[in-house]
């Protein structure tokens, strides 16, 4: 850390003294609608930041653009058409867990999710938890968690939200979701339709074609559809079935960026389907959830889409889990879930593969005071496949002042061997085991009225991280369990929502995240993670109207091991781009809401890139309705 | 309430002014108008789709190597997976396999002349006879029928697309002598076992040589023959962290008159060991077998019986003025080029250069 850090943390410990907080999840939404799902598998003790659609309708392109301006997560994307990784306190992309509901998503093959082939938009929420979480989420929850959840309410209404936006590249962004409940019954239906050319110009000016114009992203072009419908039944209050259902069409073409963006010819089709049965029930002390699931995903790739040849990887994968917690006293909760899952997956070069797993979780919650809470859970999981290491987790949280908390959590977590990485023909590595990692955090929050600041300082020691070597004197990548990594730094949230004035109201959010992940074998920093990325929202509403500003800004990343960051190429400089905007509220009453907008993005028109030699679109418009009724 | 807003405004002050505190440096060690003159070029494949190929330049005594050499004049990045590059008389063309592209620069200042961004599908080698180039292309890696040499036209710096010339699968390196193409058939996706022979003084004829598995490289020799060596097809592998190839089919320099197109002699390998790398000097040939490098007479009727230069994992070599030089197998950081005596195995010369660097240009 540089002096400037120091300074900067200083003036942040200076207002945590200054106040004090007691919740550690910030919901950011201006209208709070969403309540919180009380589920067995909870976290506590770590920084959550929650995002609602009134977020996701400021960036509704992809998951990607949600997440990287509202969330302390980096990404590293090949364009808006192109395949979308994260990278959550400096870990790789499959160190991230995505939960659809509750039930873990990411992909059987390559064990990632693509953030520009999910949708979020008709989710009701899309939560991000910072830190490692194996002991609850199982494999891949070593940087931290995204929830994905659709709520269902038992209160008698009827709802409608419609929004629709047309913009630059002929990018067009619509969802409609629908909610009712007689109070037993409720229901929600979700559609979704993305679609765009993406045929933006590349204003990186030292490329040119022949004739000295511009060159455009070719081949860039990307439609989705999905589909969510859910119901519910309440039998009385302590007795809720749930049925959850999503499906998802994606159809991408690859663009090939610079130099010659004429060659790009790929294309990519993305399919899944999702279906949650979940009966919940509370007797005397208990409380029990059973959850019966069954996710598929279908990848098609053409590396040359005039072709009819493609690769494909598909995989179904079926669950059943049962949870119980049990209150011993006010101070005592003791929870216990079994987890048996069986997965069956191929790819046009892996026949299929069957892999089963029974786990086994048991927490105990201890809340001595209303000031005080510690919890301990520990994991076991028996593989067909090879050893799962044990994982365990303490979390300990301490009000301090009536609006500071202290927090500190320490866990162990893994990510095991994908598909791809066993049993690829030819480079596989079928004598490979979990990634694991020991990890602590220490957090501060400060909650009041107006103001929402979070810091906390977190280290991952990883061990074993899986990584794709070329061997042996052939250019045949392979993967090993090779290193081992040091993640440390802090993340920094700050939310704020001060009336300044009748009818005018300043709304803040910041993440700000500082990471150095040093390889402990040869010293050197991890490619593509930036030591420091942070965001921003801030909006001024007047009455009816509203001006925002959103922000993303992002230091240099080194491209190799060796960190050289002598000649372009080797490094990606560093990342400024700046969204600005203005909504009118057409109509605000109780039962309707209707708010019109307008936004520039990028609106200093940056060249700036993710991957290198795809540039990002330079400045370009957008203009939305949301109607909520 | 007026502290908390002054506060925002502090913390909302001090992250712009953090934001701008780390610039992004770029050394540029190029002068205006240099000249790459006294010295050799290094070619760098970089990672498939990274796009960070390069070029290296080292001058003849050593003194100064200049990676990324086209960056820094041109200050752009070539772009691509730098597959090989062919010098001209003036001009130098650099092949980017995954761009599908060809760069043209000039050879002395490394200034872009073209961008040839059109008529190439997977490019890999070029060879120049009068004002034509001759660019081998897999056309879809995985379609076998698609595969063909695009013909550059010199003067234009366009390619002829009604001359294009189609050829069995797989395509790899090419070579010129009397007014006629040889292609080595390494087999793309799959596997190839034959050498083409295109005449392009009687209306582009393909005659067709067989030769073992996986013919790659390719050299005339002094007496006139064809030397070509087939590295044998990789059956079966060991497990890790080496995974080297335990079988292969046969592996083989075989020795073809390019009068009659016959193979008049060929050097067996031993079953299940083979050669990748081979390099040409005043009758003697280099290739390489796991970490060693041997050497033979080309008159020679078997392979070397010597202990061979220990050479580590290499993946490029070529021999000027009887030293090896070899470039070493790395991709996610920079190769080592090494300049070795042959005579004594000791290495002269030792100097970074870019990622997963595989040719050797000498003047």
């Amino acid at each position: 850390m540089n002096k400037t850090t120091y300074i900067f943390v200083g003036l942040f410990l200076c207002v945590y003294l200054l106040f004090g907080q007691k919740d550690t999840i910030y919901q950011l939404d201006k209208v709070n609608v969403s309540s919180k799902i009380k589920n067995i598998k909870e976290v506590k003790g770590q920084k959550e930041v929650r995002l609602t659609p009134d977020h996701i309708v400021n960036n509704p392109q992809n998951l990607t653009e949600i997440l990287r301006y509202n969330s302390p997560i980096v990404f590293r994307d090949f364009g808006n058409s192109g395949v979308s990784s994260a990278r959550f306190r400096g870990t790789s992309a499959t160190n991230t867990s995505v939960l659809w509901n509750g039930i873990a998503i990411n992909a059987v093959g390559n064990g990632q999710t693509d953030f520009n082939a999910i949708s979020a938009n008709t989710a009701d929420e899309v939560s991000v938890l910072s830190g490692g979480a194996s002991a609850i989420y199982g494999s891949g929850a070593i940087g931290g968690v995204v929830h994905i959840n659709d709520i269902l309410r038992f209160k008698k209404e009827q709802r409608f939200h419609l929004f629709s936006s047309y913009g630059s590249f002929q990018t067009s962004t619509n969802f409609f979701k629908t909610y009712k409940s007689n109070g037993k019954w409720t229901y929600k239906v979700g559609v979704g339709f993305i679609r765009s050319e993406n045929n933006f110009p590349y204003i990186d000016d030292r490329f040119k074609d022949e004739d000295g114009n511009r060159l455009s992203n070719i081949n860039g072009g990307f439609e989705n559809y999905s589909l969510d419908v859910s119901f519910g039944y309440k039998f009385s209050n302590n007795n809720k079935l749930y049925f959850y259902s999503s499906a998802y069409d994606s159809d991408r073409s690859f663009s090939a960026g610079l130099p010659n963006p004429s060659s790009g010819t790929e294309r990519n089709l993305d399919r899944s389907y999702r279906n949650l049965l979940k009966w919940k029930t509370s007797f005397s002390k208990f409380n029990q959830v059973l959850n019966i699931a069954h996710v598929s995903q279908e990848y098609r790739y053409f590396g040359n889409k005039f072709s009819d040849r493609f690769n494909f990887g598909k995989s179904r994968r079926f669950l059943v889990d049962y949870g119980l917690s049990y209150k011993v006293s006010n101070q005592f909760k003791i929870k216990y879930y079994l987890q048996l899952e069986s997965t069956k997956a191929s790819t046009d070069a892996i026949k299929s593969k069957k892999r089963h797993s029974i786990t086994n979780v048991m927490g105990v919650e201890y809340t001595p005071t209303s000031n005080t809470f510690a919890g301990f859970t520990i994991r076991n999981e028996q593989n067909s496949d090879f050893k799962v290491p044990l994982s365990l987790s303490v979390v300990a949280e301490q009000r301090l002042l009536k609006r500071v908390t202290l927090k500190g959590s320490f866990s162990t977590n893994y990510r095991v061997p994908t598909l791809n990485e066993l049993f690829w023909p030819a480079v596989g590595n079928e004598d490979l085991i979990p990634e694991t990692s020991a990890q602590f955090d220490v957090g501060l929050n400060y909650k009041s009225k107006y103001v929402d600041v979070s810091y906390t300082y977190f280290n991952i020691d990883l061990k074993d991280k899986i990584e794709w070597r070329p061997r042996g004197g052939s250019n045949l990548w392979r993967p090993l369990n090779v290193e081992s990594v040091l993640n440390k730094g802090f993340e920094f949230f700050v939310m704020t929502k001060i009336p300044i004035a009748n009818k005018i109201i300043w709304n803040t959010s910041i993440n700000y995240i500082q990471t150095i992940s040093e390889n402990q074998l040869t010293g050197s920093l991890l490619p593509f993670i930036p030591e420091r990325m942070n965001n921003f929202y801030t909006e001024l509403m007047i009455n009816r109207f509203s001006l925002f500003v959103q922000g993303l800004s992002q230091s240099f990343v080194f491209r190799t091991d060796d960190n050289r960051r002598d000649v372009q190429g080797l490094f990606l400089g560093s990342v400024e781009v700046y969204n600005i905007g203005a909504k009118i509220k057409l109509i605000a009453s109780k039962r309707n809401d209707l708010e019109l907008s307008f936004s520039t993005r990028n609106v200093l028109d940056e060249v700036y890139y993710f991957t290198n030699l795809r540039p990002n679109p330079g400045r370009n418009f957008n203009i939305s309705i949301n109607y909520k009724f | 309430m007026k502290k908390s807003i002054q506060l925002i405004s502090y913390f909302l002050l001090s992250l712009f002014l953090f934001s701008c505190s780390d610039d992004d440096t770029r050394e540029i060690e190029v002068v205006a108008d240099q000249k790459f003159e006294n010295g050799f070029f290094v070619s760098s494949e970089g990672n498939f789709g990274a796009k960070d190929g390069s070029m290296a330049y080292v001058s003849n005594d050593f003194s100064t190597t200049t990676n990324f050499a086209y960056n820094k004049v041109n200050d752009v990045q070539l772009g691509g997976l730098v597959q090989s590059i062919t010098f001209g008389e003036k001009n130098a063309y650099v092949i980017l396999n995954d761009a599908n592209t060809i760069i043209i620069i000039d050879k002395v200042t490394l200034k872009q002349v073209a961008v040839v961004t059109s008529g190439l599908g997977n490019p890999r080698y070029m060879t120049i006879v009068g004002d034509k180039g001759y660019i081998t292309n897999w056309g879809d890696g995985a379609d076998t029928t698609d595969d063909y040499v695009a013909v550059l036209d010199l003067n234009t710096n366009r390619i002829d697309e009604a001359s294009k010339i189609s050829l069995a699968n797989g395509v790899e390196q090419i070579l010129n002598k009397d007014n006629k193409l040889y292609i080595s058939h390494k087999g793309a996706f799959s596997t190839g076992n034959i050498i083409s022979v295109v005449d392009l003084g009687s209306n582009n004829a393909v005659t067709t040589i067989t030769v073992k598995d996986k013919p790659d490289e390719m050299v005339i020799a002094e007496n006139g023959q064809l030397v070509v060596l087939s590295e044998g097809n990789p059956t079966a592998f060991g497990g890790a962290p080496l995974f080297e190839v335990l079988e292969r089919t046969t592996a083989a320099i075989q020795f073809i008159n390019t009068s009659t197109n016959e193979v008049d002699k060929e050097i067996i390998f031993s079953e299940n060991v083979g050669a990748e790398l081979m390099a040409y000097e005043n009758g003697k040939i280099h290739y390489n077998v796991g970490t060693k490098v041997f050497t033979i007479d080309d008159t020679a009727t078997s392979l070397s019986s010597e202990a061979g230069i220990e050479v580590g994992n290499i993946y490029g070599m070529d021999v000027n003025d009887n030293k090896l030089y070899t470039v070493s197998f790395a991709f996610t950081s920079f190769s080592d080029l090494n300049i070795i005596d042959i005579a004594t195995g000791a290495i002269e010369f030792s100097t970074a250069v870019g990622l997963g660097a595989s040719k050797i240009y000498f003047q």
